[in-house]
């Protein structure tokens, strides 16, 4: 089957959805006058701010406000896509003409994809359309020229904005039972989206829109990952039987618990049966440890960028020896005090893997990734500082080795397990529900957490206060 | 073209249907009939591949429902349990789209709509938009929809439902029709006259189990016994005088009227007109007692043990 023959199916489903919303006037009368009388009221603003600012000599604050009116003449419309697509399946779930169409031979993604397009053609088309009528404006009401470039990238803007709205909105759409339901979902689309706007508008009014290509190319990825996701997660039987959304905190625990326990019989069959699922997770393990790689790297190379001052440079070594040997000495008169220490730095790799877990649940892993490098990255940076002050960069390893040795894998399994919790939503396997997966997801990082990293930690804190300093302490007598 | 083995599903611990096996030959017409909630919808949902099976499997028109669901997709046509139409759409427009789906051509679709259109007299109501249908018009759209593509295999759910008697006829005629020419056709119903009249078979259906399958006259036989004979006398006579010798026992019995049953009517009935005759009473008719299927599947889906038997 060529592409244009796979396509054909998707572009019905789409073409049926744009003649649906066109003959829909609760749809058409907003989109219409956002494209068409939301820009000219724009062109006036416009017109009256750069009067305004030129009896002051302030035309450059006119000229950043105008390119500002743009990006919201663009977005406006696009916004309105949430509507539809936030319908597409819960609505003909609703209306009961969802099954006629799942019964067609059609493959998932070609479904999938038909209502994507189909939702966000008519908004995209509304945008751009506002977008030249406001452009016009400005020339015959202010003689005012858009930079060509800057058009083109707040029309592309709009466009993967569209994109981003709708494909989160088609996924919601496909998990909850009713337009209600997804409309109060909804809010986990406008909140980040109005963030996204304030961030793209002070990039705009700070005269530096070439930025903005990096929020397209972001917006792009989220995108493709949310997509991808909905082509994973949309599941004819899941569609068709779910028909309440009730929340039902005894099966989310059964589904918890039983993934975590595992029946395994006794704690030897439990850690047996968590070998083998962390076994599992090979490439992501693979991935992490060459993040590990990575970050180390990065830190060495930017330590060259970013360098201690010269005075600090010299006797950096001498300075690390002695602030450790000062710590060794506080501490190792004192079992209570040295156990206080261990205490702390337990808490604070605990707290620094609380945080990860929660931006990676929220980033699909990515976050977590970038969590786990900073560490590594400062270790990298200060092997580098090392080298600059003309010493072995390995010379470093004292400080950091003796604890590393349980601290590393502690993190790499976590970081993996974070990861893997993350990135299980944007393609899960076929035939679950997105919240059972993402339960023994859950289940499996807190399998990771309380068996292997928490006592790999502990174990970590106690190298770290009572043999890392006195290895230093010994390397440099 | 219809074949299942031991077809289940399990709904969070709950059984929605259960071993279920049957076979529906081509051009047969197999009637699934049942209470509300016995799983007829299920099984079609599950043989149409919208579900899947947690236990067995089935074969619809030669394709595996596990292995090959887009080809079963392909060869089957589903009038799901309520018509799901795009009330926006005109009529016309709502078959080209869900003929474009399958694959048709446009001249093909519009070939085959203006055929399916006029023989549901809905001809007149092609450009209309669906919302102005009444009831009835929306499930006759929803059944052309569901042979536009002309398939091997139809799968009908309560095809009659929310019709008047006129249009009920003239779907039940339609679904004869594609009987009669070689497809497959397999109705859920819990319409026993309809049942009746359109089955070569019926599976009787009950908490997600078939209970009872077989022709409609099989299904009579086997479950209400042998045939029940009623005799009209032109006089009223009492119980003294009704003593047939032993020749069959009488069932039930008025002043003028009596029944029985008998396996071989045949060698019986003339014993009893003789020995009538010989009693002096005048017989005005003997004839077979209507038995009807309400009966039938009463007493299956109660759990109630067949008539004349053990």
């Amino acid at each position: 089957m060529n592409l244009r023959t796979a396509l054909r199916p998707a572009w019905i489903i789409a073409r049926r959805e744009i003649l649906d919303t066109m003959r829909d006037w609760r749809q058409m009368v907003p989109t219409m006058l956002l494209a068409l009388g939301f820009p000219l009221l724009m062109d006036l603003s416009a017109k009256r701010a750069l009067d305004f600012v030129a009896q002051y000599g302030g035309a450059v604050m006119g000229e950043r406000f105008i390119p500002f009116l743009l990006l919201m003449v663009g977005f406006f419309p696009v916004s309105a896509s949430l509507y539809t697509a936030l319908g597409s399946f819960a609505g003909e779930k609703e209306r009961k003409s969802l099954e006629p169409l799942l019964v067609t031979p059609l493959a998932n993604w070609q479904l999938y994809l038909g209502k994507f397009t189909g939702t966000l053609i008519p908004p995209l088309l509304a945008a751009y359309l506002g977008m030249a009528i406001y452009t016009a404006g400005l020339v015959l009401l202010a003689d005012w020229r858009i930079p060509a470039g800057l058009f083109f990238l707040v029309l592309v803007l709009a466009t993967v904005q569209g994109a981003v709205m709708v494909a989160v909105a088609v996924v919601i759409s496909s998990q909850t039972t009713s337009v209600r339901a997804a409309g109060l979902l909804a809010s986990f689309i406008i909140l980040p989206i109005g963030a996204l706007i304030l961030a793209e508008s002070f990039v705009i009014i700070s005269a530096t829109p070439e930025w903005l290509w990096g929020f397209v190319v972001a917006l792009v990825l989220v995108a493709i990952l949310f997509i991808r996701m909905g082509i994973h997660l949309f599941d004819r039987e899941e569609l068709l039987v779910r028909d309440i959304d009730q929340l039902n905190l005894g099966k989310a625990w059964r589904i918890f618990w039983g993934r975590l326990r595992a029946k395994a019989p006794g704690r030897l069959g439990w850690y047996r049966y968590s070998c083998r699922r962390i076994a599992r997770w090979r490439l992501p393990l693979m991935l992490m440890l060459g993040v590990w790689v990575t970050a180390l790297g990065i830190g060495y190379q930017q330590a060259g960028r970013f360098a201690f001052p010269p005075d600090l440079q010299t006797d950096l070594l001498a300075t690390m020896s002695t602030n450790i040997q000062l710590v060794q000495l506080g501490i190792s008169d004192d079992v209570l005090v040295a156990g206080g220490v261990s205490a702390m730095i337990l808490l604070q790799n605990l707290r620094a893997l609380l945080i990860q877990a929660v931006l990676g649940i929220f980033s699909f892993g990515t976050a977590a990734v970038m969590v786990f490098m900073l560490p590594w990255g400062l270790v990298g940076y200060l092997a580098g500082q090392f080298g600059l002050a003309g010493a072995n960069p390995l010379a470093l390893a004292p400080y950091v080795l003796p604890h590393a040795i349980a601290e590393l894998p502690a993190l790499l399994l976590a970081s993996t397990a974070i990861l893997h919790w993350g990135a299980t939503t944007v393609a899960p396997p076929p035939g679950r529900s997105l919240g059972e997966i993402w339960l023994e997801a859950a289940a499996d990082f807190c399998r990771v957490l309380c068996g292997f990293t928490v006592p790999l930690l502990v174990v970590a804190a106690l190298l770290e206060a009572f043999l890392t300093p006195a290895v230093v302490a010994w390397i440099s007598a | 073209m219809i074949e299942t083995d031991g077809l289940g599903k399990r709904f969070n611990g709950l059984t929605a249907v259960a071993d279920v096996t049957f076979e529906v030959e081509r051009g047969k017409l197999l009637v699934l009939l049942g209470p509300n909630g016995a799983g007829k919808t299920t099984t079609v949902r599950m043989l149409t591949t919208l579900l899947r099976p947690t236990s067995g499997t089935a074969w619809v028109a030669g394709f595996n429902i596990t292995d090959e669901p887009s080809a079963v997709r392909r060869h089957v046509g589903l009038l799901t349990e309520y018509p799901g139409l795009y009330h926006r759409m005109p009529g016309i427009d709502y078959l080209e789209f869900f003929g474009q789906l399958y694959g048709l051509e446009s001249p093909d679709i519009q070939a085959r709509a203006s055929t399916l259109l006029a023989q549901f007299g809905m001809a007149q109501a092609a450009r209309r938009r669906i919302g102005e249908y009444s009831k009835g018009m929306r499930q006759k759209l929803a059944i052309i929809r569901a042979m536009l593509h002309n398939p091997p295999v139809l799968m009908l759910d309560e095809p009659t439902s929310a019709m008047d008697p006129q249009s009920a006829k003239t779907v039940r005629d339609a679904i004869l029709q594609l009987r009669d020419d070689h497809h497959t056709v397999l109705v859920c119903s819990h319409n026993l006259a309809e049942a009746e009249i359109l089955a070569d078979r019926i599976a009787i259906i009950r908490h997600g189990r078939i209970i009872a399958d077989g022709s409609p006259a099989d299904l009579k036989r086997e479950l209400l016994g042998d045939p029940l004979m009623e005799v009209r006398l032109a006089q009223p006579s009492d119980d003294r005088q009704l003593d047939l010798n032993g020749i069959v026992s009488v069932q039930a019995s008025g002043s003028d009227w009596f029944r029985y049953r008998t396996a071989d009517p045949h060698t019986t009935n003339p014993q009893v007109l003789q020995r009538l005759a010989a009693l002096g009473l005048d017989v005005v008719t003997l004839s077979k007692a209507p038995q009807s299927l309400e009966e039938v599947y009463l007493r299956v889906v109660s759990g109630r043990a067949p008539s004349g038997k053990p």
